[in-house]
């Protein structure tokens, strides 16, 4: 009697395994639209020699959504954070037509943000020397700033001039 | 009946009045379609909306429409003025609902439901080229006063380069930029007409899409801005070992690195010895072991090198222990004599006044070279000369198709003076000059004999040409220059060589010389040409001997630009300018000092990546 219950149990217990196998996933996290900030070799920091002069770096905004999110035109916005040793217009200058907000025609993936570096007399090593480009939002609501997961890696691009 | 009639009276009276009291429709004025779109909504034929331009003057409406789309019958969205009707071959058009044939040709007829007025349109199709193209781009100079000519991309690619001056450079300048078909531009995200311009920040690189809205596709580019980059001179360093008494730099094809040969005394050695040095690209390093001549009893002098195209090198120097002949080694685990020491049957003139290349003819893989014997009654007497050696020992002989002693005007006239040699393409050529007499040019044939190439060269108004600084070299293409002098000026010039003319041609302007007492330029000088872009440079003494470094500006009228050079010391011998392979070129002369070493080069390019 016992065994007959056992195997009955135990067949219950294949099929409801089964049927819960077969159960979709209701979640596709692979089509999550995201945006992120990297540079050529897909870094989120660059240091900066304070030596040179008109250094041109260039970060790259990165959108992934696939079409079914991108039908219109997708639009970024970011957030650049200067430290207190640094000063626009005399440690660094942001080329004006990369600047915040970057519009994405569909079919569009990677914008660029480029950045120029001037050597000045007044660098501070005490100071905070640090440039940080931070996403602030996109016009698509579902779209992640950074990349998928907790620490939302590469939101934001950090320059360093030493 | 009457009452029938009366009621039938009434009624007629206020339909009339009725009739009477409807608004009157007044006429616009006008007739005309004022849009016309065929969009893809509603025609799924066509990827993108196809919006119409319409002449209002001509009464066209052209359409251009993707040549993958085949059909021809639409549905139009148009608006018209009021209290038009449109109709195409007399069926009324609804739009956005009625679907009509559109050909080239078609006509569309509006006439006015309140007024006379009526109007045909003529349907234009046009076909889409289906390309989003950049046509070109360019920086005018009317547009920008900081250049001196347009400015534009070789070829339209993703990805340009456009150079300007030094003026121009990292400046705001005025881009003008034309697109395809139906193509929509955006320079920096800015939207710009076809043909027109902008102002862009040459700091950054400048980024151009290109839409062609009725194919749907896009293209885009990035032009960058870089300087125009000059040549610029750098001095290496010094080099010596001992006291330098006499030296020689030549490129050794195998490392492309600028070798030196060199007369030295070391300590207290009491006669000048032979040593070889090199410049690897970061340092000076010797070559060989140092001092290749046997000078313990007497005093080594007047080094040559030669490379073999392997790049095995031969020494050649003038011994004072074998009468002052001349000897050749080869420099393998160590120095290893060719032949015998001394190998002319007479000795030789080896001052400094007389000047004759050693070199390794490519079709043999020996060393040769020319000289000047210096022992009277002798055939070899002050006339040109040929050693070759022929794997086994070296034969000598009097060059017979070159001047003879005497030849000239007076006793000394056609004596040997110098020669330059060039090796291009496997063949061997030298310049050479005779007193009294003009230039020469020839072929070196692989069994020392000479094929003329051209033959006593005198400058226009000049008696002869001028022995000093008399050098040949070559471009790297096949081209032949030589520096000699124009006594008819009194200035140093560079020629090409005209090999079909069997002339000379001077090339850029005269360098003023001073002609000394015995008639020869008093100043030292060299030349080179660079093998990438023909550049010439030139080296010689200025005021207190102190060196002078020069290019030929070509696209400044083939005039001598001078290079910045910070304080170069006063130089005590002649100079020698190479260029390696890749157009790296070197200029050596020797001060109190040793060997002083310059670069040519262009200066490092700066572009906004």
């Amino acid at each position: 009697m016992v065994t007959k219950i056992n195997k009955a149990a135990v067949a219950l217990a294949g099929i409801l395994l089964l049927v819960c196998g077969c159960r979709k996933h209701e979640e596709v996290f692979f089509d999550t639209p995201f945006v992120r900030l990297e540079d050529v070799n897909g870094a989120s920091s660059l240091s900066v020699d304070r030596n040179l002069d008109n250094l041109l770096t260039e970060i790259r905004i990165v959108v992934s959504a696939s079409k079914n999110y991108f039908t219109e035109p997708i639009v970024v916005e970011y957030e650049i954070i200067p430290g207190d040793g640094l000063k626009e217009g005399s440690d660094f200058k942001v080329q004006a037509s990369t600047m915040s907000p970057q519009t994405f025609s569909p079919g569009t993936y990677s914008l660029p943000v480029r950045v120029i570096w001037y050597k000045t007399d007044n660098f501070d090593p005490d100071k905070d020397n640090t440039l940080t480009f931070r996403l602030t939002r996109t016009s698509l609501p579902e779209m992640l700033l950074g990349c998928p997961g907790k620490d939302a890696i590469k939101k934001e691009f950090i320059f360093t001039k030493l | 009946m009457n009452r029938i009639v009366s009621f039938a009276a009434c009624v007629l009276a206020a339909a009339s009045v009725l009739a009477s009291c409807q608004p009157k429709v007044t006429p616009d004025g006008k007739c005309e379609i004022t849009s016309f779109t065929l969009s893809s909504a509603k025609n799924a034929a066509l990827p993108n909306d196809v919006k119409g331009v319409i002449d209002a003057s001509a009464k066209t409406i052209t359409l251009v429409i993707p040549t993958s789309v085949s059909a021809t019958s639409f549905i139009p969205d148009f608006t018209v003025t009021e209290n038009d009707v449109v109709k195409a071959g007399g069926a009324a058009l609804v739009s956005g609902e009625t679907s009509v044939s559109l050909t080239d040709g078609t006509k569309i007829s509006v006439s006015d439901d309140v007024s006379v007025m009526s109007v045909d349109y003529t349907i234009a199709i046009k076909p889409n080229d289906e390309i989003a193209e950049l046509v070109s781009i360019c920086f005018k100079q009317a547009d920008n006063s900081a250049l001196t000519a347009d400015v534009a991309p070789e070829a339209i690619t993703p990805e340009m380069i456009v150079r300007v001056p030094g003026e121009a450079f990292r400046k705001e300048l005025v881009l003008t930029v034309t697109a395809g078909q139906n193509d929509a531009i955006k320079v920096n995200n800015s939207d710009v007409e076809s043909g027109a311009s902008i102002k862009v920040d040459t700091n950054f690189p400048i980024d151009i899409t290109v839409s062609d809205q009725v194919a749907g596709k896009s293209s885009a580019y990035v032009l960058k801005v870089g300087k125009i980059l000059e040549y610029v001179l750098s001095k290496i360093g010094q080099y010596t070992e001992g006291t330098i008494a006499d030296f020689v730099m030549t490129i050794n094809p195998a490392d492309d690195c600028p070798y030196f040969a060199y007369a030295r005394k070391v300590g207290d050695e009491k006669y000048n010895n032979i040593s070889v040095a090199k410049w690897d690209g970061s340092a000076f390093t010797l070559v060989g072991p140092t001092g290749a001549a046997d000078a313990s009893a007497r005093a080594a002098s007047k080094p040559r090198i030669a490379f073999a195209p392997d790049g095995t090198l031969f020494l050649q120097y003038y011994g004072a222990e074998v009468s002052n002949k001349p000897t050749v080694k080869k420099l393998d685990s160590g120095w290893s004599l060719i032949g015998e020491a001394g190998i002319t049957p007479q000795n030789g003139n080896s001052s400094s006044s007389y000047n004759y290349p050693l070199f390794v003819h490519p079709a043999s893989g020996q060393p040769a070279f020319f000289w000047n014997g210096n022992t009277k009654n002798e055939a070899s007497y002050r006339v040109m000369n040929y050693s070759g050696f022929n794997g086994t020992a070296w034969s000598s002989n009097v060059v017979s198709n070159a001047p003879a002693l005497g030849s000239g005007g007076t006793a000394n006239s056609g004596m040997y003076y110098a020669s330059s040699c060039v090796i291009y393409d496997g063949k061997v050529f030298i310049g050479s000059s005779f007193n009294e007499f003009g230039y020469y040019v020839h072929e070196v044939n692989a069994d020392g004999t000479l094929k003329p190439i051209v033959e006593n060269f005198i400058p226009a108004g000049a008696p002869h040409g001028l022995p000093a600084s008399l050098a040949l070299k070559g471009d790297g293409q096949g081209g032949l220059y030589l520096m000699g002098a124009d006594r008819a000026t009194n200035t140093m010039q560079i020629f090409t060589v005209d090999a079909s003319a069997g002339t000379l041609k001077p090339f850029g302007t005269g360098i003023p010389v001073t002609i000394g007492s015995s008639g020869g330029v008093t100043e030292d000088a060299g030349f080179a040409v660079s093998p990438t872009d023909q550049l010439v440079v030139i080296a010689y003494d200025g005021a207190e001997n102190i060196p002078v470094f020069e290019y030929l500006d070509v696209d400044g009228g083939y005039q001598w630009s001078k290079f910045a050079a910070e304080s170069p010391v006063a130089a005590k011998s002649a100079y020698f300018l190479e260029f390696d392979s890749k157009g790296n070129g070197y200029i050596a002369y020797q001060s109190a000092d040793g060997i002083e070493l310059y670069s040519v080069g262009l200066e490092a390019d700066i572009l906004p990546e």
